[in-house]
């Protein structure tokens, strides 16, 4: 097992109130099956990735739980035994890394400092050297390398913050949202790329994104979560073609098509709930269209219907109660 | 604003160097406030014990040849030395931000004229031109504020404008023009805040020089005569130097003191807050 | 729908950036990034152009041109006829009311010092929208829960740094909308939305468009979207628009190779869709020392010889359908 993670619970500790960002989440991860993480806008899956990587200011966000990867958990490291970790073990390219560059270097400094910190007697031409080849393989070519962050598009940053992350081929490689300012074909180049240097070298990918086409290629497993609750995880092909949960089918349904009939983009009526008030029964059960009574009342508990497939609806909550303990650490 | 104050008061607890240095700050000021309840005698008051060893009499650390008590004088001399140095470290803070940001922020050629001013500034040996302004004008305590004010800002400016020539390419400032935001309230509201974590660190770092500054100034006879101040002290007890070592000495570690100070806050907050030693990610 | 009337009009606009160099000593003359490199276009009133083209080919610099942030090389941008620069010179605040943009970077679009509330409020007060505070702050709430960030008065109390990606982008496009402006590009706009969400926005964009004819030019990569608002398309590599016409021509019917290359990567979750996907392989594009033949010759499947001669002229291939490749040119003759 590569990353276990278990009753995983964030909370963003604001001024006045408190955001339940991550509720109660458990999934876990083999090698070489990457998961694909989808779910609505600001619905925690930014702040589970972080997580990960402990990039949260812990002074005013509590992280409880654990993420056990590779058979540690990380949450109980201090930051320095973790710093073996991070970067070089697990790295991430985050929704915003592209701003964290620094606007007064060039390119080619940022990386040249990463593996100065990792490789000390590193010579400069061969830090150029693999950087060109990182660049070959997003796609960018080598005028990048002494160009200022302004000087760079949007999905060129993006780009330079994939190449920085894959600079130490690591176990782990997380990608929020990491290809949203590509087209196409630079997308499916690189995530060819990436998939062909995992038959090399061992990384794991999960994979945050909003394009369900992504995950249908390029992740093994998928988990859907709404409102910092887990609602449906899976083997991709059994959730993407056979969706239990009113939620993942509903997000499905509104998946536009890009031939054939133009049609109506629907959307799910209503809105994310707010995160600050716990809420007592199921987070979806007002835009639910199969809602009932109890779902107002409890939270549904995870159960498994089948192989890895587990969601988390009452709809299928009386079918095998025994197996919910099983179900939920699988 | 209140990030700015978030950001500082989350430097003070991650660097310790900075919250020490911040403490002993804090003490200093009791100090300086409390001087009058804190001095045993006027420092300014001619006694009749001459040349007094530290320790004899009331007189903690001594006197000078003309009477003073040196522990007073040494109490009263941080208030000349800390608004000496806090006054224009501020003038040359203030300088420095203003018109390195409008340099870097509207370019053409006031950025031109104002990049070879400070280039100038930083060839030339600034203590000379203290020098002799000083010697020329006089060296009450407000014109040796004032003069060391306005020749150390650009090292500030340089600062700050390269602060601005960057932060104006981030998408925020580009937001902000495209909302129709007038190009004085961007660098007020957008280029300054953004940019001057740097600049407040020089700063600091500019009140240990300032202080350094006054002092040579007045151990070279051209302080302020009628306050007492510690380069004063040291310019006084440097011919007794033999025969009463007490007097140099002790203004002396007074200066280091406060420099050491200063520095500390300097460098922690440097460390703390300038970017380009954060984290990447 | 209300008659076409010219909103904006593009001609032959150009954006060179100077190149750095390691050795200046040794090439001399000067090296150009021609991020964008004569454009030609025109956008109505109530009209959504959908603006697609590879990452890097100049999309966001022809935006920031657009709504004057920055200078044009060469050429001219007329809105209802009248120069950019002089409606700047004019009034630079009123500019800003008729030409918006929502910007690629919601992490970066606001100052990290505001709260959400003075930022959306700022540009109200501005441009005199709204008579005391009170009433826009009322505008700033509805907006926020129109976009589906509810509840709306606890976001306007956060900073910029304690939201979503996505609630970011949201903002960012309500603060644009508020202001009403006659012409808006917005630069991905909803890349960082779930499908759903995506959906109310881009209704929201809609209504301004169809009611108060308001042009949008609409800049993605995801070309189902693209499909769903916008009328025309224009397809950009490297600078230079390749192929434009009315959406269902462009993306059922693709004429030019980079087109057919784009929309044949693009799948559909759906398992029964059997487009083959065109492979384009080659060096990445780069913007430095482009020509003299087409732009995309070095990685056309179909390039031939001629292509690597001359840029290809503007042919019509079809009523508003026109296309800048030699193929068609050929079959014209
Ligand atoms: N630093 C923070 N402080 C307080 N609240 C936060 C913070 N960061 C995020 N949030 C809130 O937590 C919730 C989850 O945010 P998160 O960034 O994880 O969403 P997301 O699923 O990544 O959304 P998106 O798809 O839009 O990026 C949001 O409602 C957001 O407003
Ligand atoms: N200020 C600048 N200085 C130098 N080159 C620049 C500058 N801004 C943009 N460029 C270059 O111009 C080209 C086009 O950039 P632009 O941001 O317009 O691309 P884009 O089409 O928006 O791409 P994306 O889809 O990735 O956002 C890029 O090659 C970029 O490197
Ligand atoms: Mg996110
Ligand atoms: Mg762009």
């Amino acid at each position: 097992m590569l990353l276990d993670i278990r009753d995983l619970n964030i909370v963003y500790r604001m001024r006045n109130k408190a955001i339940y960002a991550v509720n109660n989440v458990n999934f876990s991860l083999e090698k070489g099956k990457s998961l694909g993480i989808i779910g609505e806008s600001g619905s925690g899956k930014s702040t589970l990735a972080m997580a990960i990587l402990k990039m949260h200011n812990l002074k005013n966000t509590e992280v409880t739980g654990q993420i056990i990867f590779e058979g540690r958990d990380l949450l109980a490291l201090d930051e320095k035994q973790f710093k073996e970790y991070r970067w070089t073990r697990i790295a991430a390219v985050f929704q915003k890394s592209m701003n964290n560059l620094s606007p007064v270097h060039k390119i080619g400094t940022h990386f040249e400092d990463i593996y100065r910190v990792h490789e000390p007697d590193i010579s400069s031409s061969e830090i150029r050297e693999r950087v060109y080849a990182l660049f070959h393989m997003v796609n960018l070519s080598p005028r990048v390398y002494t160009c200022y962050p302004h000087e760079l598009s949007g999905g060129m940053l993006q780009r330079v913050s994939i190449a920085l992350s894959l600079i130490f081929h690591p176990t782990l490689l997380i990608m929020d949202e990491s290809t949203t300012a590509l087209d196409v074909i630079t997308q499916g180049q690189i995530l060819e790329e990436i998939k062909e240097l995992e038959k090399v070298v061992d990384v794991t990918r999960i994979m945050i994104t909003h394009d369900l086409f992504v995950v249908a290629t390029a992740c093994q497993q998928i988990l859907v979560l709404y409102a910092g609750d887990m609602m449906e995880y899976g083997d991709v092909r059994d959730v993407l073609n056979h969706p239990m949960h009113p939620y993942t089918k509903a997000l499905i349904a509104s998946f536009p098509s890009l031939r054939g009939e133009k049609r109506e983009v629907h959307s799910i009526p209503g809105t994310l709930p707010d995160l600050s008030v716990k809420t007592r029964g199921c987070a979806f059960y007002d835009r639910c269209r199969a809602h009932r009574e109890i779902c107002r009342q409890e939270k549904p508990v995870v159960c498994q219907t089948g192989g890895l497939h587990t969601v988390c609806c009452h709809l299928y909550g009386k079918i095998r109660e025994t197996d919910v303990k099983e179900g939920v650490n699988r | 604003m209140s990030s700015i104050f978030s950001r500082l008061i989350s430097a003070l607890s991650i660097n310790r160097r900075l919250r020490s240095g911040c403490i002993l700050l804090l003490c200093v000021v009791l100090v300086v406030i409390f001087a009058g309840a804190i001095a045993p005698y006027d420092p300014y008051k001619l006694g009749d014990d001459l040349m007094v060893r530290p320790g004899v009499g009331n007189h903690f650390l001594g006197t000078t040849a003309m009477g003073q008590d040196v522990f007073s004088m040494i109490i009263y001399g941080s208030r000349t030395s800390l608004s000496i140095g806090i006054v224009s470290a501020l003038i040359s803070g203030v300088i420095g931000t203003l018109i390195g940001a409008a340099a870097g922020y509207f370019r053409g050629k006031f950025d031109i004229v104002i990049s070879e001013i400070i280039n100038i500034f930083l060839m030339i040996p600034t203590f000379f031109l203290i020098l002799i302004i000083v010697a020329l004008f006089g060296s009450s305590m407000l014109n040796v504020m004032l003069v060391i004010g306005l020749t150390s800002w650009p090292s500030n400016a340089r600062m700050m404008r390269v602060q601005a020539l960057s932060i104006k390419e981030r998408t925020f400032v580009k937001s902000a023009v495209a909302m129709g935001e007038s190009g004085w309230r961007i660098l007020f509201k957008y280029i300054i805040p953004n940019g001057i974590f740097p600049v407040v660190a020089n700063t600091t770092m500019g009140v240990a020089s300032a202080i350094l500054t006054e002092a040579s100034l007045s151990f070279l006879g051209l302080g302020d005569p009628n306050v007492v101040s510690w380069g004063q002290m040291i310019f006084d007890g440097k011919q007794y130097i033999t025969s009463a070592w007490w007097i140099s000495t002790f203004a002396g570690l007074a200066i280091m003191f406060i420099v050491i100070i200063f520095y500390m806050i300097g460098d922690g907050l440097n460390e703390a807050l300038n970017p380009k030693l954060r984290r990447i990610r | 729908m209300t008659e076409l009337t010219t909103l904006l009009e593009v001609k032959n606009l150009k954006k060179w950036y100077p190149c750095r160099r390691k050795n200046r000593l040794f090439s001399p003359g000067k090296e150009w990034v021609k991020a964008v490199d004569g454009i030609d276009l025109t956008v109505n009133s109530g009209e959504v152009v959908g603006i697609i083209g590879e990452s890097g080919c100049g999309k966001s610099t022809l935006a920031r041109m657009l709504i004057g942030l920055e200078q044009p090389t060469t050429g001219e941008i007329r809105y209802n006829g009248r120069l950019s620069t002089d409606l700047i010179r004019d009034d630079k605040k009123g500019f800003h009311r008729i030409a918006q943009t929502v910007f690629q970077n919601p992490f970066d679009t606001f100052t990290p010092n505001d709260r959400i509330g003075s930022l959306l409020m700022r540009p109200l007060k501005m441009h005199n929208i709204g008579s005391d505070s009170a009433e826009r702050r009322e505008l700033c709430l509805s907006a926020l829960e129109e976009g589906g960030l509810i509840p709306a008065a606890d976001f306007l109390n956060r900073y910029p740094h304690e939201l979503s990606g996505g609630q970011l982008q949201r903002i960012s496009i309500l603060r644009s909308l508020l202001l009403n402006p006659a012409f808006m590009v917005v630069d991905e706009p909803i890349s960082m939305l779930d499908v759903s969400v995506r959906a109310d926005i881009l209704a929201m964009l809609l209504v301004l468009c169809r009611q108060k004819g308001t042009g949008i030019m609409f800049i993605s990569h995801d070309i189902s979207v693209i499909r769903y608002v916008s009328d025309r398309v224009a397809v950009m590599y490297l600078g230079r628009i390749v192929e434009t016409g009315r959406t269902d021509d462009i993306i059922l019917h693709p004429r030019h190779p980079y087109t057919e290359a784009l929309l044949s990567n693009c799948s559909t979750i759906d398992p029964d869709d059997q487009t083959e996907v065109i492979r384009i392989e080659g060096e990445p594009p780069s913007p430095v020392g482009t020509g003299p033949g087409c732009f995309f010759a070095e990685r056309c499947p179909k390039a031939s010889a001629h292509c690597w001669r001359a840029y290809p002229s503007v042919t019509k291939a079809g009523e508003s359908h026109e296309v800048s490749c030699f193929i068609y040119q050929r079959e014209q003759r």
